[in-house]
């Protein structure tokens, strides 16, 4: 399925044969994906297809039951989401979980934990190497508010954010991480068509900076439209893998769609 | 070989009162992934109120298996009373609350229950009349009590009614229903609201002939006696497999074999350094080495958290 | 810093403080001198479970095990049982280390648990250390049992004791003001390692942790160990107040660290306001001066009914009991909340 010239290149991520069961239903089985640095790339299928599953194997929430996963040519640690983030890979959440009572500052802060290192004894006596680190934390995440465009509602309270935003607050949070592979589940679910403009604009701009990205969306032309490629999940298997152009002209895409009654 | 048998017969008796008692925390955390602190204390009103009619009834001179029957009764209806109140004032209005929140009001009802069960019947130990004649089925070195015979088959017929209403009625079909997806079962029309209030009620019924079962079992009472029942009642729950009711009957029976035999052994096993007055400890081992290990429990399995 | 105290302010409380025990001392005598210094422990206490429940949100019903542990750790080093009279600074932190590392131990297996478990899980904790306290008499005698440890070494700062009084420019200084002195530095070191934890990234990443797991883990924390840093610092706040309470006790039994201590330190973070500093102390102080008002209130039964109805320690469990359930129902984020909890508790 992957083109020569695709497979030349040492992917950013590399998954092979993942499949995964709970009890007697099998959310995933077998799929494989390559993934290149400076990348968009499209999860897209009908719904229970397995995509947030696939999601939740890779950022480690879950166990894969088999399959392997490589990410810049390391093996990724299986079922241990911290230690996915610290490699760098980090998500945002279909049903957005933000730390809901925090400050908008303050989840971006949290965001920055993996990449910097005070502990308790740090903290207890508020060393010189602390205090310019908190200062390091706080300059970075409101920039990466800004970023994003949210850079005035960093004294809010998370949950008070409009839907859009709290949206822009997960990616800002995820970026806080700094991380090379972002993963955005749904970052457009409920959103108009200029607030899908304008996310677009922004998911382009973090691939120019340099973090690929992996999203998973049901807005098929608004995938086509952002994505260099496209994977398209069914019944926990992946049925086309491809440019966009190629993909839509999939007879197996088609009829997956269609079958389901358009998505 | 006879002290061995001797403590499995213990065990099995003890086990088959654990559980009664498991029973009643897994079916309301089946239902609503609660832990109900306050179960062990309900175990404890049922045995105490059993305890005083009794020796009323028989103060008053009535024959003593009537008396025990009316005071077993009394027991359940107090309990399932309990049961009810417990539900309505501490857990329905938190049922949207974060967890922490339901924890704590059943800490503190378990403590309004120990101090008021202390106002009530002092602080000292009730004695249970006799009320089974003393015989016993010796059987080589092995001495079966008729009280151990009683609980032992008492419980079974119990646990199987239990199961089979469970399992086999509309009623039964209905709580299991609320304990997969209770917003789906409202929606199919099954009132969830009534359906926790019964399952409260039910646990609080078994936790009643429990509690009389352990007092007749070891003849005293005391208001501080549901604590540690309740604490070896939750583990075996946790040891079968939290939610699953064949799963805390089995945990139930094994836990309490493994207490009955690790007192009887503990001795000889560490040269006499530790001794049988650590039998409460093993409880806590064994909910520490299953938590562990396997959290599932031996018969559960356990929904994963949605992500 | 957000939170603190205007200086004018400041002042006036450390004036306070500093009066406080001389003024208690003329107006009510040694007694209630003594009350309060029980007081400030609790109020360590308190505070190291504020970072356990507030903080980091796990439930730790077993938290007296700890205070135990600092005890003892006191009490079998300085004193006759093992003609062992070690000074009380290399005690005080040994005794925080130790609870620390009986943290660390219990929350290992158990931390990566869901939140009801590990209730029932510390529960256990609290009772199992008792039972080998009681026990642990035979054959080897290490704990004494149920006797307990007596005869322990006073609190001894160098050559100075507080546990003689004391002249100073021609004032008695008596030993329970003595103790009062070193347990407010004692609580005032604890208020601000609170503070400054809570402010720092450790203290946000407990928050994050409390307020969603998954997400928390998912942004790169590793959830077990920040809980066990959270389970081992709450501790250690417990062992060294268990030691500040042997040396000032002289004595330590199984009985004084049973589930019921456990459960009032919990009153007192959950009434107060779990997670905000003021609150616990304030919730700290008030459950522990209470007791004592209802102390008198036997004498009052007495003289008003004729016999004492209600035993006076059932009666303090007993609104304990109450006061946890009916402020879990009324107002579950306490008397001086943590703007987090008011939030979680009230949407917005």
């Amino acid at each position: 399925m992957v083109s020569e010239a695709h497979g030349a290149m040492s992917p950013l991520l590399e998954a092979v044969g993942i499949s995964k069961r709970f009890g007697g239903l099998r959310a995933l089985s077998g799929v494989s994906l390559r993934l290149a640095s400076g990348s968009i790339t499209g999860l897209i299928g009908p719904n229970g297809a397995g995509k947030t599953t696939f999601f939740n194997v890779l950022t480690g929430i879950y166990k894969p039951d088999e399959g392997t996963l490589q990410f810049a040519g390391q093996p990724l640690p299986a079922g241990q989401p911290h230690a996915v983030a610290a490699c760098g890979i980090a998500r945002t959440f279909q049903n957005i979980r933000l730390f809901a009572n925090m400050s908008v500052l303050e989840n971006v802060m949290v965001g920055r934990h993996v990449r910097t290192r005070a502990g308790v004894l740090g903290a207890l006596f508020r060393t010189a190497a602390t205090r310019r680190e908190e200062e390091a934390i706080t300059a970075r995440a409101l920039e990466l508010l800004d970023y994003v465009g949210i850079g005035a509602q960093a004294a809010r309270v998370a949950s008070t954010l409009s839907y859009g935003d709290q949206r822009r607050l997960e990616i800002a949070r995820a970026l806080a991480t700094d991380p090379r592979l972002l993963a955005l589940d749904e970052p457009a679910a409920g959103m108009n068509a200029t607030e899908r403009a304008r996310l677009g604009e922004l998911i382009r701009r973090i691939r120019e900076d340099g973090t690929a990205v992996l999203l998973i969306e049901h807005d098929v032309k608004w995938v086509m439209q952002l994505c260099d490629r496209v994977l398209v999940l069914d019944y926990g298997e992946c049925i086309a893998e491809g440019t966009p152009q190629a993909v839509q002209s999939d007879p197996k895409v088609i009829e997956a769609y269609l079958g389901m009654g358009g998505a | 070989m006879d002290t061995f048998l001797q403590q499995l017969v213990n065990g099995l008796t003890l086990g088959s009162i654990y559980a009664l008692v498991a029973l009643g925390y897994t079916m309301v955390y089946g239902i609503m992934e609660l832990i109900n602190f306050a179960h062990g204390e309900v175990v404890m009103v049922g045995a105490l109120v059993a305890l005083t009619v009794i020796q009323l009834l028989s103060g008053w001179g009535w024959p003593v298996p009537l008396a025990v029957l009316l005071g077993v009764l009394a027991a359940m209806f107090v309990c399932m009373v309990l049961g009810l109140v417990i539900e309505r004032v501490a857990y329905r209005p938190l049922r949207r609350a974060p967890k922490l929140a339901p924890l704590i009001t059943a800490i503190g009802l378990s403590i309004v229950l120990q101090q008021v069960a202390a106002l009530i019947w002092g602080r000292g130990y009730l004695s249970f009349p006799a009320v089974l004649p003393p015989v016993s089925l010796a059987w080589g070195g092995v001495i079966i009590t008729a009280i151990q015979g009683v609980i032992v088959v008492l419980a079974g017929l119990i646990m199987a009614g239990l199961l089979i209403l469970v399992q086999k009625t509309a009623l039964g079909r209905a709580m299991r229903a609320t304990a997969q997806n209770p917003a789906v079962a409202q929606l199919m029309g099954v009132d969830t609201d009534r359906i926790i209030a019964l399952t409260f009620v039910m646990g609080s019924a078994l936790a009643a002939v429990a509690g009389v079962m352990v007092v007749a079992y070891y003849n005293v009472g005391n208001y501080t006696m549901g604590f540690m029942l309740g604490l070896k009642a939750f583990t075996a729950a946790v040891l079968g497999g939290i939610g699953n009711l064949p799963g805390a009957m089995l945990g139930g029976l094994l836990l309490g074999v493994v207490e009955a035999l690790g007192a009887g052994y503990i001795g000889d096993l560490t040269g006499n350094f530790f001794g049988s007055n650590y039998k409460d400890v093993f409880a806590f081992m064994v909910l520490i080495g299953v938590l562990v290990f396997h959290p599932n429990g031996l018969l559960g399995t356990r929904a994963r958290e949605k992500v | 810093m957000k939170g603190r105290l205007q200086p004018l302010w400041q002042g006036g409380l450390a004036l306070l403080l500093l009066a406080l025990p001389f003024a208690t001392d003329a107006a009510l005598g040694h007694g209630w001198v003594r009350i309060l210094d029980f007081a400030l422990l609790y109020v360590l206490l308190a505070l190291g479970l504020n970072i356990v429940v507030g903080y980091a949100g796990l439930l730790d019903l077993g938290y007296v095990a700890f205070f135990a542990v600092g005890a003892y750790c006191y009490g079998l080093l300085a004193s006759p049982h093992f003609d062992l009279h070690w000074p009380l600074w290399v005690l005080l932190p040994m005794g925080a280390l130790l609870a620390a590392s009986f943290g660390v131990l219990l929350g290992t297996p158990t931390l990566g648990l869901r939140g009801d478990y590990l209730a029932i899980v510390t529960l256990g904790f609290g009772e199992i250390i008792r039972i080998f306290l009681n026990n642990l008499n035979t054959p080897v005698n290490i704990t004494n049992g149920p006797q307990g440890v007596s005869l322990i070494d006073p609190l001894r700062i160098g050559p100075w004791s507080l546990g003689q009084v004391h002249h100073l420019a021609g004032f008695d200084i008596p030993v329970v003001v003595n103790v009062y002195f070193l347990f407010l530095l004692g609580v005032l070191g604890a208020i601000g390692l609170s503070r400054r934890l809570e402010h720092s990234r450790i203290g946000r990443a407990w928050a994050a942790i409390r307020e969603d797991e998954i997400a928390a883990a998912s942004m790169g924390l590793y959830t077990r160990n920040l809980k066990l840093l959270a389970f081992a610092m709450g501790a250690s706040f417990g062992g060294l107040s268990g030691g500040l309470f042997a040396g000032f006790q002289g004595f330590v039994s199984p009985e004084s660290f049973t589930l019921q201590e456990s459960v009032m330190i919990l009153c007192m973070v959950v009434l107060g306001g779990m997670g905000n500093i003021a609150g616990v102390v304030l919730g700290a102080v008030l459950l522990s001066v209470l007791p004592e008002a209802l102390r008198a209130a036997g004498g009052l039964q007495q003289d008003l009914l004729g016999r004492v109805w209600v035993d006076p320690s059932n009666l303090r469990m007993l609104l304990f009991g109450l006061a946890l359930v009916l402020m879990m129902l009324l107002r579950p984020e306490g008397l001086l909340p943590a703007r987090a909890r008011q939030r979680e508790l009230h949407g917005q």
